[in-house]
């Protein structure tokens, strides 16, 4: 009994050493870097083994002479399925390549191989591409048309993304030129005010909170709102959404602003990450 | 002993990708506690030593991948491990029973624990209070779910690399 104390007492050591004691980024590395090997072979598998599966379940259908124009439709229709999958994965990968093009920083593309960590805790998405490539904390990421978060864990072929739909991420935006005088700070979605009502719950993707904005602004809806490059964190320019609407906040000291994210990051299955340094 | 380390090894191995790649619950978030299920399986079916290595490493494992502080989900998988085996000895449930039970308690009572460390280490409250809460009440069903399809998979592994007999004589409780 008393060794089972020890024990005890060792392991609440340990988890106090993780709370208060920095462990969290070596345990972190390790297990990541331990598992990605496996996790790559695991999505790799579910891709490339679901087509012979699917074939083999259309192949019960149909008698001896359908058999053939059955397996042939069937052959068809994966490949048509699988030229979507192609179309879309390029579709994706050009305009991720466009927004390179505008950004004057390197850029690094890893692929998504997991969406909310283990324990889903944080909006989050794992890519594979690490500090290997270039990639470091507090770099920002990037999808199709606009910014996706920031760089927040990094081991050697992995990277952590926070996105900027997390409620705990905040980044300094203003509204796109001609009227990038205005700005204030945009939270991440879940910073929700208790007025609104269950059917949020409904939203494809929940709005951006754009707060901080000087009260006597008029605010046009569905106008652009980039990064302006004033947290120190993200440079200037990068287009992050859309106004949906705006209004006085309760207090009556500011304006806000319902910002629609530009990239779904439900859909995203490739991430740019800028490899740039703050201050540059 | 030998075989029963080679298919807690596999275990973990095929656990923590499953863990990563499982696509979180719509709405409201949260997955299947798949390196939880490992561990309870262990405490559930192998004697002590057995049972508490495998719940450290889930533990690790599970802190590593989800960016929460190491060491307090191996804490929480150890005293359910415990409390496990103090319930096999006033409830005489066997197998997949207790495997139930230990799933639908240690599930949400990793997720509240966890939750309190990442308040603790970070200052914020990553989730919602509403959601936390919903979370729990899916993690009950969730978790049975995962200990009990762990636990037949894992047995049918020990069954195949022959631990099965051995073990039921070497680790009674206590």
């Amino acid at each position: 009994m008393r060794r089972i104390h020890i024990l005890a007492g060792m392991l609440a050591l340990v988890a106090a050493l993780g709370i208060w004691g920095g462990l969290g980024v070596p345990v972190g590395r390790m297990a990541r870097e331990g598992v990605y090997p496996y996790q790559v072979a695991w999505l790799w598998l579910a891709h490339t083994a679901g087509h012979p599966f699917r074939v083999l379940a259309e192949l019960g259908h149909g008698e001896s002479e359908r058999r053939r124009l059955a397996e042939e439709v069937n052959r068809l229709r994966l490949l048509e399925a699988r030229l979507a999958a192609v179309e879309s994965e390029n579709d994706e990968l050009r305009r991720l390549l466009e927004m390179s093009r505008r950004t004057p920083a390197r850029s690094v593309v890893g692929r998504v191989i997991s969406r909310g960590g283990a324990g889903d805790w944080w909006s989050s998405l794992r890519i594979a591409a690490g500090s290997s490539d270039g990639v470091a904390v507090n770099q920002p990421a990037l999808g199709p048309g606009g910014l996706v978060g920031r760089v927040v864990f990094v081991s050697a072929n992995t990277s952590e993304i926070l996105l900027i739909t997390d409620p705990n991420s905040r980044l300094a935006a203003r509204l796109a030129p001609p009227l990038n005088q205005v700005r204030g700070v945009i939270f991440g979605s879940g910073a929700l005010d208790r007025s609104d009502t269950g059917l949020k719950w409904l939203y494809s993707i929940d709005p951006l909170r754009w707060r901080y904005i000087k009260r006597d602004v008029e605010i046009p809806d569905d106008h652009l709102v980039e990064t302006s490059g004033l947290g120190g964190v993200f440079p200037a320019g990068l287009p992050v959404g859309r106004v949906v609407r705006s209004r006085i906040d309760p207090k009556g000291l500011y304006r806000e602003a319902e910002v629609l994210p530009l990239v779904d990051p439900g859909e995203l299955n490739h991430v740019m990450i800028l490899v740039w340094g703050v201050g540059q | 002993m030998k075989n029963e380390v080679i298919v807690l090894f596999l275990a973990l191995v095929l656990a923590a990708p499953l863990q990563e790649v499982w696509p979180p619950l719509p709405l409201v978030g949260g997955k299947p506690p798949w390196l939880a299920a490992v561990a309870l399986y262990y405490g559930a079916e192998r004697g002590p030593g057995l049972a508490l290595v495998a719940a450290v490493l889930s533990g690790l494992l599970l802190d590593g991948l989800a960016g929460t502080p190491p060491g307090v989900s191996s804490l929480v998988l150890s005293s359910m491990l415990l409390l496990l085996r103090r319930l096999r000895l006033v409830f005489p449930a066997r197998g997949v029973k207790v495997v139930l039970i230990g799933g639908a308690v240690a599930a949400p009572a990793l997720l509240l624990v966890t939750a309190l460390s990442l308040y603790l280490s970070h200052g914020v409250f990553p989730l919602a209070p509403a959601v936390v809460v919903l979370r729990l009440l899916l993690a009950v069903p969730l978790g049975a779910g995962a200990a009990l399809a762990v636990r037949f998979a894992l047995a049918g592994l020990d069954r195949i690399m022959g631990n099965v007999a051995l073990s039921k004589k070497k680790n009674a409780i206590g």
